[in-house]
């Protein structure tokens, strides 16, 4: 029986968690009440002066708190901004699934979410270089800057906004809407014309490759994504149009894996990187906050 | 005296009806996941009176088979699915009747447990049956529309006794489950 289930990835540029397993964005569907799980997400992302990469890590721990409320805090390092790494800062994320219609091969979920985020991160990127003139070194200094406003390690500020998720005969549409602002990073002068803040949305797709029947829970399970990821800055200053094909494991019904590579398929705004590499590993604690019945 | 001995003995097990639940079927809704199904699964095999449960995770119908002797709370199982996130679609349990008569769009209380059976004939259950749940949040919506035609009763809105059955009772609110019997 060919069964196929399109999960939606919902991008918004932030964490992604659910049954309907996004990897770059979050459902309308909760995780279920009393689990606690365990994120540990890579990032890699070309720097903008050289063919290197900058890396950073972003562990993250998620609780369901009843089935329509959740709550998850991620902490971020990276070398982005210095050599070595340094923690930059954290965010905690929460989600209330406000709406669920359910039929047998059917069901209409939305919620609501919001995430605060603070980064102690420089607003710009800095790089020098020596540049050689009749054999002579010239330091030369290159400032990047980003309008791009990123609450996953490089701003502070808070997000918001609305998710509906479809599912009809075992194709899943989400969507979403979401309103970010940028607060001063800590510690870190402001630097003017910087973007402050923007309109973002989100649409989503996935498919079940394997296994084409189930047969029990250990069966490793194998997805395939595709998100599309907008943002409008709200002050002028660009928009960007992402495109993210992923791919999924999920071993034995309790943990998965999965990668993605994202790049801008049209844009105007200036981004400290325009394409980034993912790589996270989860793992689900089910009935970790329940009394023990017996 | 012999033939005395063997007729109170028929009339006993004439007149004790009792029902016993050994298995319980339940198929959720909203789920498409392995790894959904298992929280489910990992949900409903922490109640304390359910002995184990096999899933088909295509069909997404979860069997639990209910330890000797306890009596499963079907509330408490729609709870945790609840709790994982989901929704019952349909509940089937498979129990143990007695000599139980059963009249269309009436009360019967077997055991303790208050059943409402709609959508039957007047007949004596006996062996085991299958009773499917008809209750609000164990059908889906349409189902429930659907059923809410065939009484007037309204102990199928709340799932609790109303007064006009209520008479000479304790106070204490009486929960009825409303049934029919599949095939």
């Amino acid at each position: 029986m060919r069964y196929i289930i399109l999960c939606l990835l919902i991008l918004t540029g932030f964490s992604v968690h659910a049954q309907e397993l996004y990897i770059m964005s979050d459902p309308a569907s909760n995780v279920p009440a009393k689990s606690i799980g365990i994120r540990v997400t890579n990032k890699l992302m070309p720097r903008p002066y050289d063919n290197g990469y900058s890396y950073r890590v972003l562990p993250e721990v998620m609780f369901g708190i009843n089935k329509n409320f959740m709550i998850r805090g991620m902490a971020y390092a990276s070398n982005m901004f210095q050599r070595g790494m340094q923690l930059e800062g954290g965010n905690i994320y929460t989600k209330y699934r406000f709406l669920s219609v359910d039929d047998l091969h059917s069901h209409f979920r939305m919620a609501a979410f919001g995430k605060v985020a603070i980064s102690s991160n420089p607003l710009t990127m800095q790089h020098t270089r020596q540049h050689i003139i009749d054999g002579t070194p010239h330091p030369i200094t290159n400032i990047y800057s980003s309008n791009e406003i990123e609450l996953d390690g490089n701003h502070s500020g808070f997000n918001a906004g609305i998710v509906a998720t479809q599912l009809v005969h075992k194709l899943a549409v989400s969507g979403t809407v979401a309103y970010t602002n940028r607060w001063e990073n800590m510690n870190v002068p402001g630097v003017p014309g910087i973007s402050r803040h923007a309109a973002n949305y989100s649409l989503s797709a996935g498919y079940l490759l394997l296994p084409r029947v189930y047969k029990d829970y250990k069966q490793p399970n194998f997805n395939v994504y595709v998100d599309i990821l907008g943002t409008n800055a709200l002050d002028g200053k660009g928009y960007y149009l992402d495109v993210v094909p992923g791919i999924q494991f999920i071993f034995n019904s309790i943990s998965r894996l999965d990668l993605a590579y994202r790049v801008q398929a049209a844009g105007s705004m200036e981004r400290f990187n325009t394409s980034s590499w993912l790589l996270r590993y989860e793992y689900n604690f089910l009935n970790a906050l329940m009394k023990k019945e017996k | 005296m012999q033939k005395i001995f063997i007729a109170i003995i028929t009339l006993f097990s004439f007149t004790v009806a009792h029902s016993q639940i050994q298995k319980v079927e339940l198929q959720a809704s909203g789920l498409t996941c392995s790894m959904c199904s298992n929280s489910i699964n990992k949900a409903l095999n922490s109640l304390s009176f359910v002995e184990s449960v096999t899933t088909d995770l295509n069909k997404n119908i979860f069997t639990v088979s209910i330890k000797p002797d306890m009596k499963p709370d079907l509330d408490a199982m729609k709870n945790k699915v609840e709790g994982a996130g989901f929704f019952v679609a349909n509940l089937w349990a498979h129990a143990n009747f007695n000599q139980l008569a059963v009249k269309n769009d009436a009360h019967v209380t077997v055991d303790d447990i208050t059943f409402h059976f709609m959508d039957v004939k007047n007949q004596t259950l006996n062996g085991t049956q299958k009773i499917k749940l008809l209750d609000k949040n164990f059908v889906v919506a349409k189902e429930y529309k659907k059923m809410s035609k065939l009484t007037t009763m309204q102990c199928y809105e709340s799932g609790y006794m109303d007064e006009c059955c209520n008479v000479g009772r304790k106070t204490t609110k009486q929960r009825v489950y409303h049934v029919t019997i599949q095939g």
